[in-house]
Parts: C-alpha cells; structure tokens; sequence
C-alpha cells in the first residue's frame, strides 16, 4: 500500500537535515553529522543520540535504508541511504517550506511602511 | 574513565537501540577530541536515555518475540523468549522469594535464633572474647578481641587511654597486652620518656592533676598523690619494682618479666581484669 507523503509532514529540524544530507549521497553516522554542521554553517549540530533516534524512526517508517558496503571500508560504519519514499517526503517537505517562504515574503511586503 | 561511563551510559540504552546502534555511537566518541566536544555528548547521551526510555515505548519490547522457522509449514515454529529486561513474572518471583526468605529469617531471629537457619546466622554460645573458667568466673584469652559487648569495655577503653603505659603498650589498641606487646615493653615506654632522663616519671605515666594556676596545692600532698598514683595502677605498681614513684632505667629494661608477673591466669597475655584497678573489675570477679 502506497504511503501518503502528507502524513509525515511537516518535518522536525533533525529529521529536515538528515533527509536533506541524504539527498546528495549514502553517508554514515558520523558523516551526517558532519555533513549537517557543514551545511547548517555550524547553526545546527546534532549528537549521535538524536541522529540515531531520527534514523530509528525513519527506517521504520520506510524513508531511509541501510545499506551494505564493500568489505573492505570499516565494518564498524553503517551507511544509510534516502529511498525513493523519503525522497518524496522530501521534496513535499521543500515545496511546504517554498509555500511558506513564499506566504511570508509577501505579508512582508505588504506590511511595507509608505513612505510619507 | 570517560569512555567507560560513556559505554556505560549506552549500554542503558533499551535492547534494540542499543545493538543497532551502540557500535556506531562509540565509534563517534572516539572521533571526537577535546573536553566540551566529549562534554556535549556526555549531554546528549543522557538526553537520549531518557528519550528512549520515556518517549519511546513502542521501542522498548519489539524484540520480546522472535519467531523462528515461521517459513516451513513443516517445522514447528518456534518463539525466542530472549530479552534485555527480565520478565515480568521472574521480577514477580523474585519479589516474593525475597519477602519469604526476609520473613523466615526475621521470625527465626526473632525466635532467639534456635532452629537450623537462625543458627546459621545467629551466633548464641558464649561471648567469642571470654569463656567461663574453673570458678565460673571470666577468663579471658588472648588470642580473641576484647569486644564493645564485654560489660569491661567502657572502663577499659577510658583506663587504658588514662593510664599512658598502657595506652602505648598496647600497640593494637584492643584493651588486650599481647605476648608481643608484653616482650616489646622496653623498647615501647622508652617512647614516654619526654624529658630523656632514662626513667619514667609519673607525669610520664599518666599522672594529672590540672593545671589552673590560682590554685596553690601543699607541694607534700601532690607527691603524695604521685605515689599513690602509682601504686594504686596495676600495671604501673608493677613496673615500679622498688615502689619509689618512678621507673627506672632498670625498672624499664626489665619491664617485660615484671609485666609477665601480672599474668593471673597464664594465658601470656594481659587482659583488662588483669590490668584495671580491683573497684573496676569486681563486677566481674
């Protein structure tokens, strides 16, 4: 049964940046975590007790997978990779926040103080 | 240390949080250097604790059940009763075990500990430091502790910490004048000697009798007071062969044999019913 992309927005912060990181590549934990500082220019950080939780949740719902890698990189890392659900839930994601952006830069125009 | 609480604090994580991804979290606390780095993932495993635990009950017992085989109609299928936390009814078990057992070994103490469990823990033959002697009364032996039962206990441990001599012959400080102790005795008063004349002065011993300068006492009285200091104390009566007040030179070198003299009852060593004064010990005489 197909999943209605609606139902999993809006995105929380976490989630937001960690789908986003995803988008250009399969990353492991650490990876997305410096991925996320990166992009965010050190605004957003998050700890691996975060990450993990979000990865937990989004695995589960089916937005992200894990996964296997050549045997000869670090067993230790696992990397996680966007599927193509969370790959729409992410562009649902993008264009709810283009609506906003959008809505809010036209309330701030019209606000306008005119000039006497 | 810090990785080992960190670890540890992982490790509370529920069951199958913790096998997904403890691994992982460990291997980014290694990544990470430097005090407030490792301070703020100390903060955010702690937060994560938490989260996992109060947030996220459907988490927690997903892993409870494990079915095996499910694919062969042929095989019985089989379920793995595996967990991280303990089940409910082991935890129920467990709880009225220890209540049954807290109950019967209340009742047996409180019994007087007859019966096979409360002998187990409840000792009632005679006192461990004395056993009855020949004439019903006390005997000590040197071998055991003077204990804070011993009806003795209170006034031996005030005498021994008056009388000087005795506080540093008994070097262990348990109220009892060891072989060792006894044959060590030169080498131990010499340690009272304060003023380095060779002997032993009764001040030297213990003797006090204030020091408040308005009050004039008869010069005669105080020596008088000296000797009786000195003979009225056992031990120090002993060590002072020639009964002069003081003890000598002499006196001290042969302490041991003089000390030796005090054993009523042969057991080698010196006991406080052996060493207190006679108003002390009639109690138990």
């Amino acid at each position: 049964m197909k999943k209605d992309v609606g139902e999993f927005l809006p995105l929380a912060p976490p989630t937001l940046h960690i789908l986003l990181v995803l988008a250009g590549k399969d990353l492991h934990g650490y990876g997305i975590m410096q991925e996320v500082a990166r992009e965010s220019e050190g605004q957003y950080k998050l700890g691996p007790g975060t990450l993990y939780d979000n990865l937990q949740r989004l695995m589960d719902q089916g937005l992200v997978q894990e996964v296997r890698r050549a045997a000869n990189e670090e067993s230790r890392r696992r990397y996680y990779r966007l599927n193509s659900l969370g790959r729409s839930v992410l562009a649902a994601e993008i264009a709810r926040l283009e609506g906003v952006v959008r809505a809010g830069r036209l309330r701030l125009q019209a606000a306008k103080p005119r000039r006497a | 240390m810090g990785r080992l609480l960190y670890v540890w604090l992982v490790d509370l994580h529920p069951y199958r949080f913790r096998e997904r991804f403890a691994e992982e979290m460990l291997g980014i606390y290694d990544e990470h250097t430097g005090s407030r780095r490792r301070a703020a993932l100390f903060i955010d495993v702690l937060v994560s604790l938490f989260r996992q635990w109060v947030l996220r009950p459907a988490y927690r017992e997903t892993a409870l059940s494990v079915p095996l085989a499910a694919n062969s109609s042929e095989t019985p299928l089989f379920h793995m009763l595996d967990s991280s936390l303990p089940r409910r009814s082991s935890l129920v078990n467990g709880a009225v075990l220890s209540l049954v057992f807290l109950s019967a070994l209340t009742f047996s103490i409180g019994r007087g500990g007859r019966g096979s469990l409360g002998r187990a823990f409840v000792h009632t033959g005679p006192a461990p430091a004395q056993s009855l002697g020949a004439n019903g009364a006390a005997v000590w032996h040197g071998d055991l502790k003077h204990t804070a039962e011993d009806p003795l206990y209170p006034f031996a441990n005030a005498y021994f910490r008056m009388i000087r001599v005795l506080d540093v012959l008994d070097a262990d400080h348990d109220h009892i004048i060891s072989p060792w102790e006894v044959s060590t005795a030169p080498a131990a008063l010499r340690r009272l000697d304060g003023s380095h004349d060779g002997k032993l002065s009764p001040e030297e011993c213990g003797f006090y009798l204030g020091a408040n300068p308005k009050i004039n006492l008869d010069p005669r009285r105080v020596q008088r007071e000296r000797l009786r200091f000195m003979q009225l104390n056992p031990v120090l009566a002993a060590l002072d062969a020639d009964h002069d007040g003081e003890i000598s030179a002499d006196e001290i070198e042969n302490s041991s044999a003089e000390l030796r003299m005090l054993d009523q009852n042969h057991d080698a060593s010196l006991t406080p019913d052996e060493l207190l004064p006679g108003p002390l010990t009639i109690q138990r005489r």
